[in-house]
């Protein structure tokens, strides 16, 4: 008897900025639906293992997507994207979970992402508050600087680079086998993506002066980074929780830039009862 | 004080290491505090550890005091000790030299500086 995982993957057509874009999900469970945004550079699979989490699973509709040029997104038809550097704004970015859960008549989603994925967590609770239940960003700081270089997308450097940056972002601690998938994803990206994403992350992320401004009785927004991630430091991430009101803020012990891939069970065990206390809140259309 | 005989023995019997490594003909000064190492690479292997003489250019240098070096090659690594990239940005290590042949070769000095912290916590 073969066994089969309980995530199953479609594609859906979105206009995005002005181009139609056939953008991959897969997703698994009934329940509150959660939109699950991965790092820069990567695609959903960094989600699966929290797909297949059965208790999850028993509660929660739980979606991962690939953005655009990541994964099995591949780029438009409509647009000559190879004459031009390929580049991740904030607006674009915002688009594709608002995009996504208008699509698929989500009515309140929540909305969880790591890295580009947690800084995008609070540009769309200041930008898309009403579209969301809530936020939960991981990884997430307010501003972090320095990552848009050369090195990242270079004729002679190869794919490997950035993948075996990525591999030291994870907590020395965390089970080598996941490690090393995690690596093997970012490795195979297409060679000018990671650096490309990392113009959101690096430069057009900065909500060091509009994160006081998130309603979070509107929207509410927790914070969790991981004790061994140096980009997303546990420092930065309770820095940017202090800027919003409400928010909530947690270390994640034993756990580095890739939470839900490098260390699935000490991350679900983590993310669980956080889960439960958003996906619980009432809807605001009952409030 | 690191068996800098069997960090080279077992670099060049790793498979992962030999893998990135592959191509590779690099002079690697390592700077250990007031301790100066050059390591050899030719075509991939690693063909010798031995003091640094003199005053000839190397083609990378990672320098960092001793007790840097000590926490980056702990059995389990405090946080951003472990990998050298997180080490150079919070902590007190400097890599100076080109570039691009840093960047190339970083998954073999990543997988070097693994063995290194294998032997210096004994048998694995």
């Amino acid at each position: 008897m073969a066994r089969f995982d309980a995530a199953v993957g479609r594609y859906v057509h979105l206009e995005l900025g002005g181009v139609e874009h056939r953008v991959y999900f897969e997703e698994a469970g009934e329940g509150v639906p959660i939109l699950l945004q991965h790092t820069a550079g990567a695609d959903g699979r960094q989600w699966r293992h929290v797909l297949e989490d059965e208790e999850l699973q028993s509660r929660y509709r739980l979606i991962a997507y690939d953005l655009p040029y990541h994964g099995k997104s591949v780029p438009p038809t409509g647009k000559d994207w190879w004459s031009e550097p390929y580049k991740l704004t904030k607006d674009f970015l915002m688009s594709v979970p608002v995009g996504l859960a208008d699509a698929l008549e989500l009515p309140e989603p929540l909305y969880m992402g790591s890295s580009i994925g947690g800084h995008l967590a609070v540009d769309l609770a200041i930008h898309h508050p009403e579209r969301f239940r809530a936020t939960v960003g991981l990884e997430a700081s307010a501003y972090t600087p320095g990552g848009f270089i050369d090195e990242f997308h270079h004729p002679e450097i190869g794919n490997d680079f950035k993948a075996h940056v990525m591999y030291g972002m994870m907590a020395p601690t965390s089970p080598e086998a996941y490690r090393r998938e995690t690596t093997w994803v970012y490795s195979q990206g297409a060679p000018a993506v990671f650096k490309g994403d990392l113009y959101y992350y690096s430069i057009d992320h900065d909500v060091r002066n509009s994160a006081r401004g998130i309603d979070t009785d509107v929207c509410p927004v927790y914070i969790l980074n991981g004790e061994y991630d140096w980009s997303g430091t546990p420092e930065a991430g309770e820095e940017l929780a202090a800027m919003i009101p409400g928010a909530r803020y947690r270390t994640m012990q034993g756990l580095g830039h890739f939470p839900m891939c490098e260390h699935p069970e000490r991350f679900l065990a983590e993310i669980r009862p956080v889960l439960d206390e958003l996906g619980s809140a009432k809807a605001k259309a009952e409030v | 004080m690191l068996d800098w005989g069997e960090v080279r023995r077992r670099a060049n019997e790793d498979g992962e290491f030999r893998m990135h490594a592959r191509f590779w003909t690099s002079r690697i000064r390592l700077d250990i505090g007031a301790e100066k190492h050059k390591l050899t690479v030719a075509a991939g292997e690693v063909t010798d550890i031995e003091p640094w003489f003199g005053a000839v250019a190397a083609n990378l240098s990672i320098a960092a005091p001793e007790d840097d070096w000590d926490a980056l090659l702990e059995a389990v690594p405090r946080p951003f000790y472990q990998d050298l990239y997180p080490a150079t940005l919070h902590h007190g290590f400097e890599v100076t030299g080109d570039t691009a042949h840093y960047c190339a070769y970083y998954p073999a000095l990543r997988r070097l500086i693994e063995i290194m912290r294998e032997v210096n916590n004994g048998p694995v």
